[in-house]
This record gives C-alpha cells, structure tokens and sequence, in this order.
C-alpha cells in the first residue's frame, strides 16, 4: 500500500489522473446528491411523473459516466506511468552498464510516448555511432603508428648506442606499451574475441599475484598480506590474472613506506569477491567514476609511474565475465582513508556475456 | 645456423633477416607461403620464423604441412593477434613458440637461439643436475650449491635459477621468464621480473668473485660463467 503510494506521488502521469479522478469523484458526488434530490418526493412532487423517471434516469447515466471516466484515467495514468517506468529503466540500465547497444521497446507509434521512445532510440544510434567512430579512429591511430613505429625502432637499434639508444628505446617501448594497452582494452570492450574460459581458482591466482609482486613490495616496505581460499570460477585465466596484478600493482603504487596491502578472495552465493585494499591516500568519492576511464590520472598520481590505463582495463575484464568493479574507501574515518577496489564475478561468466 | 624467414611485409622481413645475418646466422626469406613451404620442404633449416597471415597458403597451413610429413624443424610463428586463444591454436598447430608484433629485435633472436639449443638434445627429460661453473643444482632433491655451500631458494627462485640454468650461455627475455617460470600471459606493468632477478643474483653471486648472473642490455639475461 505504502509503494503504491510512493509511486502515484512521485508520478506526473499519475498525479495528472489522480486530478481527473478526484475531480470526477466529485461529480460523482454532486450527481448522487441530485438523484437523491430527485428522489425526495417533497421538492418535486408536483412535477409530472415523467419528468421525475427523466431526471431519475439522467442522473443514473450521469453516474455511470463519470464512474466510467474515473476507472479510465485511472487506467490510463497506470498505463503512462507502467510505460515511463519502464523508458526510466532502460535509460538507466544503459547508464550503468555503458551498453550503447541497447534499445527502449516501442509498443505503439500513434502517441507522443511512443515518438519520445523512437526519438531516445534515434539518438541512442547516433551516439552508439559516434562513440563507434571515436573508438575506431583511436583504434586505426593505435593499429596504425604501430608499423612506423616498428620501424623507427629498428633504426634506432642500428644507428644509435649507448645511453641515448636505450633512452630512445625505452622511450619508444613506452609508447608501444600505451597503444597495446589501449587496443587491449578496445578488443576485450568489443567482445569481438572469444574468452579462453576455463574452471579457475581465483583464490590461487590472487596468492600468484601476490607472490608475483612480493619482492616489490619488500623493496618499498610494505606490508603484503593474502587471505585467499579455494574458489572455482569460469573464467579468463591470461585475462583475470592481468586484472589481479594490475590491482596489486596499483595498491603497491599508492601505499606509502611502513604501509599494508591486503588482498582477499571469498565466495558469496553467486559471484566471487576479489578485493585488494591499501593503506594509502585513497580516492576521493567524486573522482572514484573518473579513473576508470582511460588516460584519467588524478593530480596526486601524476609523479607515479603508468599510463592511466590499468583500471580501465581491470573495468573491460570485469565487465567481459559479467561481472563488476568497486572503488570504496578501505577503512573510512581514518587519516589516510585507503582505497578498497574489489572485484565481483559471476562463478559462471560463460553464460552471461557481458556484451 | 641456417634460418628461414617466411614474412611477407618487406620491411619486416629484411629487419628480421638482417638481424639475424649480423647475429651470425645464415638467412633465407620468402614473401608467401607456397614459396616458404617449398623451401622449407626442400632445404634443411635450423629454424623457420613464420608469419601467420600470409598470401599463398598462412603460417598455419605450413605448419600443418610440415608437421604431416614428419619434418619436426624448430618454429617460431609471428602474429598480430594476441589473444590467449590465438596463441593456442599457434602452438596446436605446431609452432614452437609464439610472438606477438610489434616485437623487439632482441626478443625474437633469444627466442630462436633457444628453439635451436633446445633442438640440439640438451633439455632432455631424463636430466637430473644441471651445472654451470662451480653452481650445481640438483633437480631431483631440489638443492642448489655453489662451490659447495647451500643456497637456500624459495621454490619460485629455484624454478627461476632452474630456467636460466637450462638455457645457461643463452639471452632469456623478460617476457620469456614470465611466461616459461610464472606460466601467466601477462603485462606486469612495472619491471617486477628484475627485481626478482636481483633477489636471487644476491643469493648467487654475492660473496663470488666471478658473476654468473647478466643483464644483457636492452634484451635480458644471461646465465654464464664467462662476462
């Protein structure tokens, strides 16, 4: 009853058909009121018998319509309301997953609703349009440089020695890293490859990880601590590892001397949850959106090392099993708040395609 | 050593080969796949590098080819694509190793020095030591001495040693050593692999006059007694 409520009050169309209802309760009010008048014998009785059965029977019609019209723009506003509803949460659904592929289902095309569905679908082409145009120049740009690049390095490994050719070609090697970085994660993006599923125990792999990046994390004194179990998930293993040392490496990046990474692997009913936690500066709540996206690098890290491209390709791999990334503070009220990034995949990512 | 460089981008293709002319080697080359597969049929090679996408017939096909008529010669196959699913089916096919373009140089000479060292016999499986100067490592009680003093290793330094070892004389990459000791296809982001490295050159050749341990510069390294 109390969501009911909720919803006609927080409608427009509703509250538009609560007005009209209302306002045809009344009359339905005012109509009864007659016929009862009609009906008293003392204010009419010297009319003749035919005109009171006419104004009897008027009054009944009069009753009928307007318990007609309160039944259909109740009707109506439900109907409006059901089909804003569910404009709403395709909108939304498309906001959250990024899936520009997706379309609102237009029922009808006689009324404005149905125009405003074709008109969001219209621009939801154009935009998957655009953003296809955007991520294919950047991809071509990517694919392309990569040949004279190729060619540029093979000069500089004849031509040049010493410290200026390993200079050069660290230089060089960098750049190459950024566009296959950036067309690694246009590809997992597009789903256009298949994903080498295999039964995975992610609990190993996080502890692989970990032991990968332990003497790192020694260097920089920093704490390394795992908490893992067993834990089966059907999953990218080439894939999922790169996201979990990607993780890793970024806590290690963040966390100041003398501080401690954790990394955690448990299972909940569905999905299982991989978290890396630190002890640094954490991600202030506005920016947290932001350094999924690629190149973001927020002022405080300009110093570190890497390309702005880690997290967003821990998001594409996330995302490509189905599954999820969050971003949340590791132990809130605290001085250096930490950041927490956890990890959520569906044990079986095969059968959700996340396309 | 005699290479075949089957690799139809000319530019590529000369790269590779004068590369491997400068490294010592002898080079053949074809730009498509009936001339690559003609050669390698009917002239004995050391090794082949092929490309995957060709004209003619692809990589695969010749591999295949190959293969069939029991000539087992050492493959490298090239390849634009790098997915984990790309790499299997290279690999299924009869490639020895993998390698993603764009590539340095020095990735794909040690990648072909140690396909042709493995051909010549020297990792076969019934090895139960393996010694370089006066480092011994015993495979099968899984200890390692030097100069007959124990060096206690984590099993990761020990499959790490054990991979250098067995390649000993030869240029390992970094990318190697990830995906040979760690088995992971992956971009490690920072350069962990030499901070391992480091870790166990201190186990090794501290307290030593002479190191075993090399970086060889802008490649890898180099386990050797000699510099």
């Amino acid at each position: 009853m109390r969501l009911l409520l909720q919803r006609v009050l927080r409608s427009s169309s509703y509250q538009v058909g609560i007005l009209f209802a209302t306002l045809m309760l009344v009359g339905l009010a005012v109509a009864a009121y007659g016929l009862l008048i009609a009906a008293d014998d003392r204010l009419l009785s010297e009319a003749p018998e035919a005109i009171q059965a006419e104004l009897r029977t008027v009054g009944w019609v009069m009753i009928l319509l307007l318990a007609l019209i309160f039944a259909l723009s109740w009707g109506v506003a439900y109907y409006v309301a059901t089909r804003f509803e569910r404009i709403a949460a395709t909108t939304g659904r498309i906001i959250e997953t990024g899936n520009l592929r997706e379309r609102l289902s237009v029922d009808s095309s006689w009324d404005d609703l149905s125009k405003l569905a074709v008109l969001l679908n219209r621009m939801l082409a154009e935009l998957e349009a655009r953003v296809d145009g955007i991520k294919s120049v950047s991809d071509n740009i990517a694919h392309d440089l990569r040949t004279p690049l190729m060619r540029l390095r093979a000069r500089i490994e004849a031509d040049t020695e010493g410290d200026t050719r390993d200079e050069l070609l660290a230089e060089l090697d960098h750049t190459l890293d950024i566009f296959r970085s950036l067309l690694r994660i246009s590809s997992i993006e597009a789903g256009k490859q298949p994903l080498a599923l295999t039964q995975v125990d992610a609990g190993a792999l996080l502890a692989d990880a970990t032991a990968f990046y332990e003497p790192l994390a020694e260097e920089a004194a920093v704490r390394l601590v795992t908490e893992v179990r067993e834990l089966t998930v059907e999953a990218d293993r080439d894939l999922l590892f790169q996201a979990l040392a990607n993780l890793v490496d970024n806590a290690l990046k963040f966390t100041p001397a003398g501080g401690q990474v954790s990394c955690i692997a448990r299972g909940e009913k569905d999905e299982i949850v991989l978290s890396v936690e630190d002890s640094g500066p954490g991600i202030p709540v506005d920016e947290r959106d932001l350094v999924l996206r690629r190149f973001v690098r927020l002022d405080d890290s300009r110093s570190a090392p890497g390309n702005g491209l880690g997290l967003p390709l821990v998001l594409a791999i996330a995302r490509r099993h189905g599954g999820g990334l969050e971003l949340e503070e590791a132990s809130p009220g605290k001085a250096p708040p930490g950041l927490r990034v956890t990890l959520r995949l569906p044990r079986a990512a095969g059968h959700r395609d996340a396309a | 050593m005699r290479c075949l460089v089957i690799e139809d981008d000319k530019q590529l293709r000369e790269y590779i080969a004068q590369g491997l002319r400068e490294a010592g080697h002898s080079v053949d080359t074809a730009e498509d796949g009936k001339r690559g597969l003609f050669l390698a049929t009917t002239e004995d090679y050391d090794v082949l590098v092929i490309d995957w996408m060709l004209p003619g017939a692809d990589g695969i096909s010749i591999l295949h080819a190959l293969r069939a008529s029991d000539n087992s010669v050492p493959a490298l196959m090239l390849s634009a694509r790098s997915e984990v699913d790309d790499r299997v089916r290279g690999l299924r096919s009869g490639a020895d190793d993998y390698l993603v373009k764009p590539f340095a140089f020095e990735e794909l000479l040690a990648r072909v020095e140690v396909l042709t060292a493995r051909r010549g016999g020297s990792e076969s499986a019934e090895t139960t030591s393996l010694d370089c100067h006066d480092l011994h490592m015993d495979l099968l009680r899984r200890r390692v001495t030097r100069a007959g003093q124990s060096i206690e290793l984590n099993p990761r330094e020990f499959s790490l040693l054990e991979y250098l070892m067995r390649h000993a004389d030869q240029v390992v990459t970094r990318t190697m050593l990830l995906e040979k000791v760690w088995d992971y296809h992956f971009d490690p982001q920072t350069n962990v692999i030499d901070v391992h490295i480091s870790r166990l050159r201190q186990k090794i050749d501290k307290g030593h006059d002479r190191a075993l341990i090399h970086t060889v510069r802008g490649a890898g390294y180099r386990l050797s007694p000699e510099q």
